[in-house]
């Protein structure tokens, strides 16, 4: 019955997404619509079976399939729009077997249930926000507030302040507010750091469980635009020439929540100072020819294999669903989760 | 024409801060004693002292104080143990002991005056506000006034710095507020080894502890 959408909660977060996207295209995803997809492999390190006796960390090293992404639900692509950014990562572990990691460059989430998410997501409906004038700027400067930027420089139709009234409301929706109002714009996709949000179990062999954390860092380390003027495709353009010369190489780090530490909870933030180990590194080669294949590809955050599992966060829980939902709505392949149709 | 511009507006900026922290004071935050074990090891104190003489002659003084200990402050940090790091430096007119360490705080200070209590009775005389002294007799003052001059440690979830706040735009003013009453402050700390404390890397370097 997984993706079923029995409770309509599936229908709903789908939905609301759409409301903050008004030109969004039928038969595409809800968000994240425009993506690049890359192949190449992942290799474990020596360490990370001493944390997790999951498949892809047993030492062999494993065939992966990468979807890189714009956050905006819109057909457009907008690559120097100030959004955030997706690495949809899926491990082939053999037949009819995957695992899927998907991160985004924020590290918290808005919301800590699915009921808030509809909420922030509804808050998110863009409404016509014109360029501040000059008595807009000496207010803010007399308040002592920064001066406004606009997410998207084509767009002037905004969510920002639907969002951030939603987050003065909602003490739960603000790490996740106040790290994209900190959001910048990556020279590539190669250079940006990507979290799972979620906390996840990790199972060693021993049957010893931690609780822990995944982030994609890049090895070429992470590097703005700035206030540089790029083409509306650039990162596409830029990640093509980047792998004609070289894998694209990211760093698979894993932080273990310390005493205390929320692990149902995806929009606190851990401290810097927990356990962090290396868990392998992926290595990018090419392009996935196939872009449409590649559109159609499921990921799914809950799709995972025994050594490395969902907490209980209810949002992990509900994207499960979420996710299936959305991939049958486009036609999708690979869903439902587990169940090996391709 | 920059310049004069540049010097009008930082006018208008003091103003605007000392109206503000009138109109909608920003109180420190204190953070609170966590249980963690990863919370209480690698943790940093940043003790930022003022020079009492700020001249070339007075910095002088200040570093040939520190030279002239060496070996008490060496030897004082290997006996304490719990020790990753110190620094001591000379930023601008301050006296700064830059430390991580393991542990409870009010320990660690009370460790620093039990192992070389007599450096810091010589530190205090070159620095602008000392505590009593001798610092041995006078502990509690002591870990006081060290807690009053560390920099503050801005934390990784700016949202927890200001709780009380119910406007999002207002966060930049909170931290102009903020900065306005502790000008030292820790942004930000990278380690390269956390949650590990120095009993467990010297044991696992075979180094002896």
């Amino acid at each position: 019955m997984q993706g079923q959408d029995v409770d309509g909660l599936s229908g709903r977060l789908y939905d609301a997404l759409l409301l903050d996207y008004p030109d969004h295209q039928e038969g595409t995803r809800p968000v994240h619509t425009v993506g690049i997809g890359a192949t190449g492999y992942f290799v474990p390190s020596l360490g990370a079976r001493e944390y997790s006796r999951a498949v892809q960390f047993a030492g062999a090293t494993i065939a992966v399939t990468v979807r890189f992404s714009n956050g905006s639900g819109s057909p457009v692509e907008h690559d120097d729009a100030l959004d955030v950014r997706g690495m949809a990562a899926k491990f082939h572990l053999g037949t009819d077997r995957e695992a899927d990691l998907i991160m985004i460059t924020l590290p918290v989430f808005f919301a800590k249930t699915p009921e808030d998410f509809l909420g922030f997501a509804r808050a998110g409906v863009p409404r016509f926000d014109p360029l501040p004038t000059w008595w807009d700027r000496l207010v803010d400067k007399l308040l002592l507030r920064p001066d406004p930027t606009r997410p998207d420089p084509h767009n002037p139709d905004d969510g920002s302040a639907g969002v951030l009234a939603y987050a003065n409301r909602h003490a739960s929706a603000r790490p996740g507010t106040i790290a994209a109002l900190m959001l910048v714009t990556p020279t590539s996709y190669a250079r940006a750091t990507y979290h799972a949000l979620h906390t996840f179990k990790a199972t060693n062999a021993d049957g010893l469980v931690r609780y822990v954390r995944l982030s994609w860092e890049p090895v070429a380390g992470v590097r703005p635009i700035g206030g540089a003027e790029v083409p509306e495709d650039y990162l596409h353009q830029e990640l093509g020439e980047r792998l004609r010369h070289g894998p694209a190489r990211f760093v698979l780090r894993m932080v273990v929540a310390g005493e205390g530490d929320d692990v149902d909870d995806p929009t606190r933030l851990w401290d810097t100072t927990r356990l962090r180990v290396v868990m392998g590194e992926l290595f990018l080669t090419e392009l996935l020819e196939d872009e449409d294949a590649c559109e159609r590809l499921s990921f799914n955050p809950t799709r995972t294999v025994t050594g490395l599992e969902c907490s209980d966060d209810p949002i992990l829980a509900a994207r499960r669903d979420a996710y299936e939902y959305s991939c049958r709505r486009r036609g999708g392949t690979g869903c439902p989760v587990g169940g090996g149709g391709r | 024409m920059s310049r004069l511009v540049a010097a009008l507006s930082q006018l208008m900026e003091r103003a605007l801060v000392r109206y503000w922290k009138w109109r909608a004071p920003v109180p420190t935050p204190v953070w609170e004693w966590k249980t963690s074990l990863a919370d209480n090891v690698q943790q940093q104190m940043n003790l930022i002292m003022p020079l009492a003489d700020t001249t070339a002659v007075g910095r002088a003084k200040a570093v040939q104080m520190v030279a002239a200990n060496i070996d008490e402050l060496f030897t004082g940090l290997n006996n304490i143990g719990t020790v990753h790091s110190a620094r001591f430096d000379l930023i601008g007119d301050n006296l700064c002991i830059i430390t991580v360490y393991d542990g409870d705080h009010e320990v660690y200070i009370r460790d620093f005056i039990s192992v070389f209590g007599s450096v810091f009775d010589a530190m205090i005389k070159v620095v602008a506000d000392p505590p009593p002294s001798p610092c041995e007799d006078f502990p509690a003052d002591f870990v006081k006034w060290v807690s009053t001059h560390e920099a503050f440690q801005v934390p990784g979830d700016l949202s927890l710095m200001f709780p009380g706040e119910q406007n999002l735009l207002n966060l930049s003013r909170d931290l102009i507020l903020l900065l306005d009453d502790n000008p030292n402050v820790q942004i930000g700390r990278f380690s390269g080894y956390p949650a590990l404390s120095v009993a467990q890397l010297r044991l696992a370097a075979g180094i002896e502890w």
